[in-house]
């Protein structure tokens, strides 16, 4: 006949010391979380050198200083066409520097606006694997270069990398002493009619 | 007679103290090599400027080989204290024979003076000027010189690298990407150091 076992109390973990511990361990971790980065390296990033050719962009990024920057993209194209309809009696030069102030009240954009517009070209690049963009950052000479690089990393990152960029050097004033802002209807890869803003150096 | 209350005082349990104390010791020491940018080893002493090289906090970064590959641009502070010094310009050749690290090359630039310091008032220069200046000259013969040494054919591979510390203005930047699209696309492309988080290889 086998013995019984010697019956042991149940031993139960207690429950506010687990809780002490818990809540110790998980401030602990919190507050290293915070100080903790991971490693950062040196590594290459490719950069393709500007090609001397007729440039051709549909979204131009402009520096205009360290903390603010111009954006032109289609939908400028709209309203230039109303410009040109409404003040279509002015002189070239008039009708640039009409043209050109509208554009200034409202493409003038800060950095972070400027993270925001690249976050929504990066989603719309990501959703139309078949669109290609083209970036084009122009950029005056006193500007840190790492600003260019912010710009470039921003939409590195795409699925389908639709997006390409090259950047020039290259000043506001330039563009606001352009020759001529204009329309021009030119027909796309598919066929179809539209208007593209010129900018004559 | 009021009774007292003879109660055991608590004390700490020294066993139970001293392994906290050496497991956070422990965590925190691993958390914080793992941290700290990489100094270890004689190159990452020689690069102690890495820090202000610009961040690029993308995956698609390409690994950076330990002996040079390419003509490599350096610009650098004068003084490393003061960011709004004058820039000084190297160029570091590779060599054929032998694998040059980064530090090698930039002594054997010291030691043949292939460096030069930028005007301090560049940005007021005009183009002509700005061109014509020594550190520009320097730059424009390394690639030249480089390139009808090496680069004989366009090849996507082609490339010189250029490694600026954070601040450094941008009409030096664009005068190196000048330089090598001027030839085409025989360079058709500059490869930049960075800061990156270690990313996922790309086949550019």
């Amino acid at each position: 006949m086998p013995f019984n076992q010697k019956k042991r109390p149940k031993e139960q973990v207690e429950l506010i010391s687990f809780f002490d511990i818990f809540f110790i361990l998980f401030v602990f971790f919190l507050v290293t979380s915070f100080v903790v980065r991971m490693p950062l390296q040196e590594r290459i990033l490719y950069i393709p050198t500007p090609e001397n050719t007729l440039g051709r962009a549909q979204i131009v990024v402009q520096f205009i200083d360290e903390a603010n920057v111009f954006w032109l993209d289609e939908e400028v194209s709209s309203l230039v066409t109303e410009i040109e309809e409404n003040y279509g009696y002015l002189s070239d030069t008039r009708l640039r520097d009409r043209i050109f102030d509208e554009l200034f009240n409202q493409n003038v954009l800060t950095l972070e606006e400027l993270d925001k517009k690249l976050s929504e070209l990066r989603l719309r690049a990501n959703q139309n694997p078949d669109l290609e963009y083209f970036l084009l950052i122009r950029c005056p000479n006193e500007i840190s270069y790492f600003r260019v690089l912010d710009v470039i990393t921003a939409i590195s990152e795409t699925s389908f990398r639709n997006i390409k960029y090259g950047c020039v050097g290259g000043t506001f004033d330039e563009i606001r002493q352009c020759r001529r802002i204009y329309t021009v209807v030119e027909i796309d890869a598919d066929g179809n009619r539209r208007k593209n803003i010129r900018i004559d150096f | 007679m009021a009774f007292q209350k003879q109660e055991e005082r608590k004390g700490l349990s020294l066993p139970g103290l001293i392994d906290i104390v050496f497991l956070l010791l422990i965590f925190s020491l691993v958390t914080f090599s793992v941290s700290s940018v990489n100094v270890g080893s004689d190159e990452g002493r020689a690069r102690a400027v890495d820090y202000q090289l610009p961040e690029a906090r993308i995956r698609e970064t390409l690994e950076m080989e330990e002996v040079l590959q390419t003509l490599l641009i350096l610009v650098e502070y004068q003084n490393t204290e003061d960011v709004n010094g004058p820039r000084i310009v190297y160029t570091l050749w590779p060599s054929v024979k032998d694998s040059l690290t980064f530090s090698e090359a930039k002594n054997n630039a010291i030691r043949d003076s292939s460096f030069a310091q930028f005007p301090s008032n560049f940005l007021e220069l005009s183009d002509y000027a700005f061109t014509n200046s020594s550190a520009c000259l320097l730059i424009e013969r390394a690639i030249r010189d480089y390139k009808n040494l090496f680069f004989y054919e366009p090849r996507n591979t082609n490339s010189v690298e250029l490694r600026a510390v954070k601040e450094t203005e941008f009409r030096i930047v664009n005068f190196i990407m000048e330089q090598c699209s001027s030839y085409g696309d025989t360079i058709p492309r500059i490869l930049l150091h960075t800061l990156s988080d270690k990313g996922v290889e790309n086949a550019f």
